[in-house]
């Protein structure tokens, strides 16, 4: 019991110190408050991980608001598996950042503030993902969103910074009313808050309500209480139509812009994990989440292939990292999709600290960026033409790939692929990673043949090794219980027509990416190549204006404002 | 009871002959603003301790102790005249009547309380139709309390209705109090601000009990178009006193919208609205010492007042930060109380739009009045100077007494 309140009350004792004293001591003194409140965190979460892990999970209540006999709302702490494994990202990432910031923020006139803010922000993360109840996490999502905006507004004599802060808090906002609406509903039909009694409750009372009268509009109320709720996440995790907010918010230092893209975005995923048991009541609402999550992929990732800015490009990529998670979430690999949020943290919080880094070099030195943009790929230094043998082990790879999948599948995972539609399409989805890896790999190097061939192989097994891991081992880790992690796999289940075509879809993109740059790097002339350029200038134009979305909400906004002062002259 | 109801006005009275006493005796400010906190702190306390009234309206009682408390203390001794210190108290004095009164008494302190208000608009507003239809909801408002103490009970309903929507402001009814919030000077504005509601909120107690479904259904349309109509007045509002008018109108919506949701009325809208009370109030407060001391009066004319003023910087952050969390309070409350049954009605999608519409408005304009005024460029021709200590602790307390009644009352 201890323990997890220590690991939340170190960063929030920094905080407050450097909020007290901070203006008094000098900034290395304030850096290392900081630091220290993080890294004390960041050992007891590692005791607690193995603790909670050997011991179970620890629940309790440190305060509870009793009316008329019943208590609504507790304060307390709930530390499963889940929890701990977060709690660990979070104070590793916050580590980092803390120990990066030290240097990277010096002479900065809101060093303390800073340190103050990132400690601050650091405990509200820690509490949101322990909160044993709904109105729990909901204060603390809360006050994450609050805090974001303090820390984006970190320059807040900075225009476009203060204009983006805002924009984040307002669609945070609007993500808000769902998840509120959400618990209320929670309440009224089930009335509990509590996460535990919340999922038996509604497991034991699924009612469907009507949203108009006479009994028209009939809907389940697990479904409407999990789309709202999940209105929340789509805003936090950046996922569309919300997910204007997060590429342009790289006015901030490069340290924030870190924390964010490797722990706050990750809100949604955590969100979504931790009412996994009452989404698998409801399986329309998880097949909502993939939609979602599909669309957000295919948005993110192709605007980010236009981006000419680094910080923007990374600001895309998660964008469409956070729909592959939340996607994922919709096959019912809710363990998977934590598990591709810890390496997403980590993997985008060092590309940003190193796209900090480059830029302040950049900023020293006048002939930097050199020859080149960063979105240039390297060229073939000689010249030489692509062997046969690279070519052929890419291809023979990546075509074995569902062959592999579904030996994995049955006889690994034990996987019964007729009632695990989710399953089938995650798996494939690890074939659309391998593939991309054999892309990346070609398009880098793809003359030293027996290297590149070795690399693709070696590949290919850690993919696979990981996803297996990641499948396995992970998944009865996080949800231990026996058939729980299958169960959710079951409740997403597609139905079997929607099933085959999104593994047609799957396959004919795979063998069309193949073929495409098999053609390009041959330099073969393909007989659609002008009408795929024309669709290409016209993709550009519409990508670099993020498909308009930005700019109707820009004139909605204009629109209101105008309304607005009409209504305040006669107010 | 004789001699709690004699004690009770007798409290009353205080604040009001003091205030009557710095008028006539020409007090100076320094010496009244002792007198006064002294009384205060006197009245608070055998508030607390000597009568037994209902909790509801002994809570209201030491808000509306709080909030003159807060202002006076803020009040710096060589820049204020008694005329304020005056003002303050017979405002205090009349409340504290008005809510502690039993029966006639109460309604006659109300229509002298009402009588003050208006004669105070009177004096300050311009002449328009606007101050016109103000002045004659007063009147209307002063007669509806008379009757109230001697009609029967359904005129006593409708009168306390009317009284009601008035002191807690819905739309067409909110003219008076955006008058007095708009008119009164400097750091008074605050203090009608919370006087104003706590009648209001005493009022509605009164009359809950007796509201019935249907009228409540409709109540609560008019709750829905108050909320987005003083939403989008808040948001296109720059000047600042209206601008605070117009937020507290769209909060206010929110009680009265929930009012056929959630039970139990006193638990959760008495905590709720004297948390918009002090807020707003503390807003407004916070603005009078920048008016003070720039003559500032649109939001936006004076950017980045957080780099040369901190500890403005620090109470407007904390400020807004509770304001928008202020539609949870209900929520939060009233969940408590709320029966669990199963039944989905209009109700429901009627204060779902209701909430919308503060809950969005609120983070729109309480996030862009705080981007207008604490952050931004500092403008290099103006002397600036920050809160002083007892300015800021008078917010300070405010937000306290929020937090107080928001969370754990």
């Amino acid at each position: 019991m201890i323990t997890p309140i220590l690991i939340l009350l170190f960063p929030l004792l920094a905080g407050v110190y450097i909020w007290l004293f901070g203006n008094h001591m000098a900034n290395v003194h304030v850096a290392k408050v900081g630091v220290t409140g993080a890294w004390a965190s960041a050992f007891l979460a590692v005791w607690n991980l193995y603790h909670i892990s050997s011991h179970g999970t620890v629940h309790f209540d440190l305060w509870t608001l009793d009316y008329e006999g019943a208590s609504l709302f507790k304060a307390g702490m709930l530390v499963d598996r889940l929890t701990a494994v977060m709690m660990m990202l979070i104070t590793s990432v916050s580590v980092v950042i803390n120990t990066y910031s030290v240097r990277y923020l010096e002479g900065d006139p809101g060093y303390t503030r800073f340190f103050g803010l990132l400690s601050f922000l650091t405990f509200v993360i820690l509490a949101l993902v322990s909160s044993p109840n709904l109105l729990m996490l909901f204060i603390f999502w809360q006050l994450l969103g609050l805090a974001l905006y303090l820390l984006l507004n970190f320059n807040y004599s900075h225009p476009d910074a203060c204009r983006n802060g805002f924009k984040s808090f307002f669609i945070h906002r609007i993500g808000d009313v769902g998840f509120l609406f959400g618990i209320f509903l929670a309440y009224k039909y089930f009335g509990t808050l509590e996460f535990s009694e919340l999922f038996q409750a509604a497991a034991d009372n699924a009612r469907t309500v009507s949203l108009l009268p006479g009994n028209a509009l009939e809907v389940n109320v697990i479904t409407l209480i999990g789309l709202s709720i999940f209105v929340g996440a789509i805003a936090k995790s950046s996922q569309f139509p919300l997910h204007v907010w997060l590429p342009d918010t790289m006015d901030s230092p490069t340290p924030v812009s870190a924390l964010m893209h490797a722990g706050i975005i990750n809100a949604g995923g955590f969100l979504l994990n931790r009412l996994a048991p009452f989404y698998a009541l409801s399986p329309s609402t998880l097949h909502f989440v993939f939609f979602i999550g599909v669309l957000t992929v295919l948005m993110g990732a192709s605007m980010m292939l236009v981006q000419n800015d680094i910080k923007k490009t990374l600001g895309f990529s998660t964008v469409a990292q956070m729909g592959y998670m939340i996607m994922e979430c919709g096959l019912g690999a809710f363990a998977l999709a934590i598990f591709h949020l810890i390496a997403h943290g980590f993997f985008k919080a060092s590309l940003f600290l190193g796209a900090g880094t480059g830029i302040h070099k950049s900023r020293e030195e006048p002939k930097n960026p050199h020859s080149h943009d960063h979105d240039h790929a390297p060229k073939h230094e000689n010249g030489e033409s692509s062997s046969q043998l690279t070519w052929a082990t890419g291809l023979g790879i990546t075509l074995m790939m569902p062959l592999i999948i579904l030996m994995v599948a049955h006889d690994i995972l034990d996987i019964h692929l007729q009632d695990a539609h989710g399953a089938v399409i995650f798996l494939f989805f690890m074939w659309v990673t391998a593939s991309q890896v054999m892309f990346s790999l070609y398009r880098l190097q793809a003359v030293d043949s027996w290297k590149v061939a070795c690399t693709m192989i070696g590949a290919l097994f850690f993919i696979g090794f990981v996803y297996l891991w990641a499948g396995e081992e992970f998944t009865h880790f996080l949800y231990p219980g026996p058939g729980e992690a299958d169960g959710y796999f079951m409740a997403a289940a597609f139905p079997p027509l929607v099933f085959d075509i999104i593994i047609l879809i799957s396959t004919i993109l795979i063998l069309f990416g193949w073929f495409v740059v098999y053609t390009n790097a041959k330099g073969q002339k393909v007989f659609i190549t002008d009408w795929l350029a024309s669709i290409r200038k016209h993709m550009y134009i519409i990508l670099i204006n993020r498909f308009y979305i930005d700019r109707i909400y820009a004139r909605w906004n204009n629109n209101i404002l105008r309304l607005a002062q009409k209504v305040a002259h006669r107010f | 009871m004789e001699n709690q109801n004699f004690l009770s006005i007798s409290l009353a009275l205080i604040p009001f002959f003091i205030g009557v006493a710095g008028v006539l005796a020409k007090i100076s400010f320094s010496n009244l603003k002792t007198l006064s906190l002294g009384a205060i702190s006197i009245v608070g306390v055998f508030l607390v301790i000597f009568v037994d009234i209902n909790p509801p309206t002994n809570f209201l009682a030491c808000a509306v102790l709080i909030a003159g408390f807060c202002v006076l203390i803020s009040q710096d001794r060589s820049q204020q005249t008694s005329e304020f210190g005056s003002s303050s108290m017979i405002t205090l004095g009349l409340t504290l009547g008005t809510l502690l009164g039993q029966g006639f008494v109460g309604r006659f302190f109300l229509c002298l309380f009402l009588g003050y208000a208006a004669f105070s608009i009177a004096q300050e507003m311009r002449r328009s139709f606007r101050k016109t239809l103000t002045l004659i909801h007063f009147l209307f408002a002063i007669v509806l309390s008379l009757s109230s103490a001697m009609g029967s009970d359904s005129v006593k309903l409708l009168s306390g209705f009317f009284l009601a929507v008035t002191f807690l402001p819905l739309v067409p009814f909110h003219l008076p109090f955006v008058g007095m919030v708009e008119n009164a000077k400097g750091a008074l504005s605050s203090l009608w601000m919370v006087v104003w509601l706590a009648i209001g909120l005493a009022e509605l107690n009164l009359i809950y009990p007796s509201l019935a479904t249907d009228s409540l259904f409709y109540v609560g349309f008019l709750a829905l178009i108050t909320a987005f109509y003083a939403a989008m007045a808040a948001l296109g509002q720059k000047k600042a006193n209206l601008f605070i008018a117009a937020a507290t109108v769209a909060h206010v919506s929110v009680i009265w919208g929930l009012l056929n949701i959630f039970p139990n009325f006193p638990k959760w809208g008495i905590a709720f609205g004297v948390a918009v009370a002090f807020i707003l109030g503390g807003i407004n407060l916070a603005f009078s010492f920048v008016r003070m001391r720039y003559g500032w009066q649109s939001i936006g004319k004076l950017p980045g007042l957080a780099t040369p003023m901190p500890r403005f910087g620090t109470v407007m952050v904390l400020l807004v930060g509770l304001a928008l969390f202020l539609p949870m309070v209900p929520t939060f409350t009233g969940l408590s109380g709320m029966p669990t049954i199963e039944t989905v009605d209009i109700n429901f999608i009627k204060i779902f739009l209701i909430f919308l519409a503060v809950w969005l408005g609120g983070g729109w304009f309480f996030m862009q009045m705080l981007h207008q005024t604490a952050f931004g460029e500092t403008r290099t021709d103006v002397p600036y100077s920050d809160l002083r200590l007892t300015e800021f602790t008078a917010v300070i307390i405010l937000i306290l007494g929020a937090g107080y009644s928001g969370i754990l009352y």
